[in-house]
């Protein structure tokens, strides 16, 4: 049986993409896609589970395994949508061992990269670790050296999620390398905001801005909406911490707070955006008066306006 | 149990068995090599030790005195029995738990859903679960530094159980066993006195080790109504009660035996490094919390799977099952042993003791000492004092969650104890009463924790 084909494009164009390394971890669950969108990514079309740029045959009996893979992976979902984690995992597991039987390398390391995703979302990092650890051995072995940064960036992000810091910082790191030798603005963007946010809980504030504002290059080459929200709001909190330079502060915070980015602030990221933005506003206000605040505020946020 | 009442075809097809699974091989070789080099076990001559898999094992063996549930010591033989599904659960558990280097960043204490969740994974197929996790420190990405470290906390776990059953022989035991698990094959207890009777003993206990309940100091003091009522149903098991009497101060000697030996364990490997010393005490603490913590979970599920609506999965819906009626709480004796001391009680006195032993923190003021390490991680080689700090933390945090998370059975026992005065008040008032406890769940444990200096 021919597999269906699908080019990247078309998987970077679902409104919720969580393509490899699209969604930095900030270490707060705002920033995390909500469980809806992955039953809708899930659920979706196999077209969206088998992503290539070229043509691969599949046995019938591979398909059959993928889906009961996703089949599982969706009771799974469902169960951590009923507030069921218990049993999800067990859903999970089971998904994880029904990908163990595709004989096609390809194929399999596909599946369990997109579990890997999948468990991270869900809130089990543990079950992520083991998927990502899969992937990247499949990866080595099939030299898929793009996906297999994509896939130590999940492995990153699972034990970000444990912990784990300095395997999560080496992790990020060795993606970052691979994402900067291919061109990949996007997902070295989203590599740097994730080891930023690592260094900044060190106390390394200066690194971690740095990196932040690296980042924010990497955006400018390859613009990516989330992950640019996801940086400058890290950035805002590193600017305000070391109480540094206050324009820099308040342009990061206009950029934040623009028509193009406020709206796409995760609706538990919206309260801690303003207050730390009136905190800068404060802050730059103090340093460089205006005679007539409101009028400057409606100017500079218009947003925040009313 | 002298020798010549056991089933020669039994022992012999165990001792032509070992294991075949390289994992469990090494880490049991390593195990007895650090056995038989202890001081503690100069006195036992002759000594085996046997491992049965219930998976493979024959009828006979399965019907005989060697089977165990976990392990087991038959003094006649000078033999210990040890059961591979048990150590494969172990591994699972141990595996689990170290994909998290410090216990806050543990996945499965954010919730008890992923505590259960964790038991049911295990439970579904415990091979392919260790399977699994075995992958994550072999392969492309291999890690022989986590693997080492796993096989060593499995070594020191494997010990602190083992070192058990060697106490029942040391003692003069003629048999032993670790513990007894709630079986889901077997229907719960459903005798209030017998119940009443079980739990009055573990209340005992608890409170000897200072585990009361407040508001229930009146269940602990013998003079008590409560306990009259207890006192009158423990005239009807009066052989049965003595027998457990005798049972429990084995179990307490065997214990204290075990903890004498990993602590000597401990000595000999510190012997010309203190540094290996703290990372020892770091991963023995390790093993004996994720050990307790795991069974108490199993036994919590089983015993929840037994219940309506069949399911356990928080402190809430344990809340919300208790309360539908009195009989809860006799059938909540099931998770206490009849004979052996509870699961995480031991796990508390364990550490304790061993961290008493190697390190002086509980002899430290307490407005100058503090359980958390301003490491949030295990710092590099080039920071030892830092290292030292942080697998200090790590053993005291894993101590005192094990004595937080006592708090769900002290209150199941102290209840279930009074359930008999209960009762008798229940009936002279002539109405119905509800009576609700609050549970701690797993998550809101850690969150204590994390406020404790």
């Amino acid at each position: 049986m021919l597999a269906v084909v699908s080019g990247w494009a078309e998987y970077a164009e679902l409104p919720w993409a969580f393509g490899p390394g699209r969604s930095p971890r900030m270490g707060r669950p705002a920033d995390r896609l909500s469980p809806v969108c992955l039953i809708r990514f899930v659920l979706n079309d196999r077209r969206m589970i088998v992503l290539t740029d070229h043509l691969w045959t599949i046995t019938a009996m591979d398909e059959e395994i993928a889906k009961a893979t996703t089949a599982e992976a969706n009771e799974g979902i469902e169960k951590v949508l009923a507030g069921r984690a218990d049993e999800a995992s067990v859903h999970f597991t089971n998904a994880l061992d029904r990908v163990g039987q595709i004989v096609n390398d390809r194929v399999r390391r596909d599946e369990l990269s997109l579990l890997a995703g999948a468990f991270d979302h869900c809130g089990f990092p543990d079950l992520a670790l083991m998927a990502a650890q899969q992937a990247i051995d499949l990866d080595k072995t099939l030299g898929l050296d793009a996906l297999l940064a994509s896939d130590m960036l999940a492995l990153g992000n699972a034990h970000a999620s444990m912990e784990n810091t300095t395997k999560a910082e080496a992790a990020f790191r060795q993606a970052l390398a691979v994402f900067i030798d291919q061109n990949n603005f996007g997902d070295a963007a989203s590599a740097t905001t994730n080891i930023a946010a690592i260094v900044a809980n060190r106390g390394e504030m200066d690194d971690a801005i740095e990196l932040l504002e690296k980042s924010l290059g990497y955006l400018e080459q390859s613009p990516f909406d989330e992950t640019e929200i996801q940086t400058r709001f890290a950035l805002l909190q590193a600017l305000e911490i070391t109480k540094r330079d206050a324009k820099a502060a308040l342009q990061n915070a206009r950029e934040l707070c623009s028509e193009r980015l406020m709206g796409k602030i995760p609706p538990p990221q919206v309260g801690p955006t303003k207050q730390f933005v009136a905190d800068v506003i404060a802050r730059y206000l103090k340093e460089y008066p205006v005679a007539d605040k409101k009028k400057w505020k409606a100017a500079n946020f218009p947003t925040l306006a009313g | 149990m002298s020798s010549a009442k056991l089933p020669h075809t039994a022992r012999a097809e165990l001792d032509a068995y070992s294991p075949t699974d390289p994992v469990i091989g090494d880490v049991l070789q390593r195990t007895w090599s650090a056995i038989v080099e202890l001081r503690a076990v100069e006195p036992l001559e002759k000594l085996s030790l046997l491992i049965m898999n219930p998976a493979v094992a024959s009828a006979d063996v399965l019907a005989s005195p060697y089977f165990t549930e976990n392990c087991l010591a038959l003094r006649g033989e000078m033999t210990i029995v040890l059961n591979e599904r048990f150590w494969l659960e172990l591994e699972g558990a141990v595996r689990a738990f170290a994909q998290s280097e410090s216990l806050l960043g543990t996945q499965y204490l954010k919730s008890d859903a992923q505590l259960f969740g964790l038991v049911r994974q295990m439970q579904h197929d415990p091979q392919k679960f260790v399977e699994r996790l075995r992958k994550t420190t072999a392969g492309a990405g291999a890690d022989p530094a986590a693997e080492a470290q796993i096989r060593d906390e499995l070594e020191m776990v494997t010990l602190f159980f083992l070192g058990h059953e060697l106490g029942h022989l040391l003692s003069g035991h003629e048999s032993g066993a670790f513990g007894a698990f709630v079986d889901p094959d077997e229907p719960l207890e459903a005798r209030m006195d017998a119940a009443v009777v079980r739990l009055c003993r573990h209340v005992d206990e608890f409170n000897e080790a200072k585990f009361g309940l407040p508001g229930f100091q009146r269940v602990g003091n013998a003079k008590s109504e409560v306990r009259r009522v207890a006192a009158s149903y423990r005239a009807r098991f009066k052989e049965l009660y003595s027998r457990q009497e005798t049972f429990f101060a084995n179990e307490e000697s065997a214990d204290e035996w075990a903890n004498r030996i990993v602590i000597e364990y401990l000595e000999r490997r510190s012997a010309n490094d203190d540094l290996e010393g703290r990372r020892s005490l770091y991963l023995v603490s390790r093993g004996i919390f994720v050990a307790a913590l795991y069974s108490w979970y199993r036994d919590l599920d089983a015993f929840g799977s037994k219940m309506e609506p069949g399911i356990l999965n928080d402190a809430a819906n344990l809340y919300v099952t208790m309360m539908k009626s009195r009989a809860q709480y006799i059938h909540a004796a099931s998770l206490f042993g009849e004979l052996h001391r509870f699961t995480l009680l031991r796990a508390a006195l364990a550490l304790e003791a061993i961290i008493r032993a190697r390190t002086d923190w509980l002899d430290q003021p307490a407005d100058t000492r503090s359980i958390h390490s301003p490491h949030a991680e295990l710092p590099p080689v080039t920071n030892p004092e830092g290292r030292r700090q942080w697998w200090l933390s790590e053993a005291l945090r894993r101590y005192f969650l094990v004595c937080i998370s006592m708090d769900t059975a002290v209150k199941l026992a102290n209840v279930g104890c009074a359930t008999g005065w209960i009762s008798d008040m229940d009936r002279k008032r002539g109405t119905p009463q509800m009576l609700g406890m609050n549970f701690e769940s797993i998550g809101a444990a850690v969150q204590r924790l994390r406020g404790l200096r």
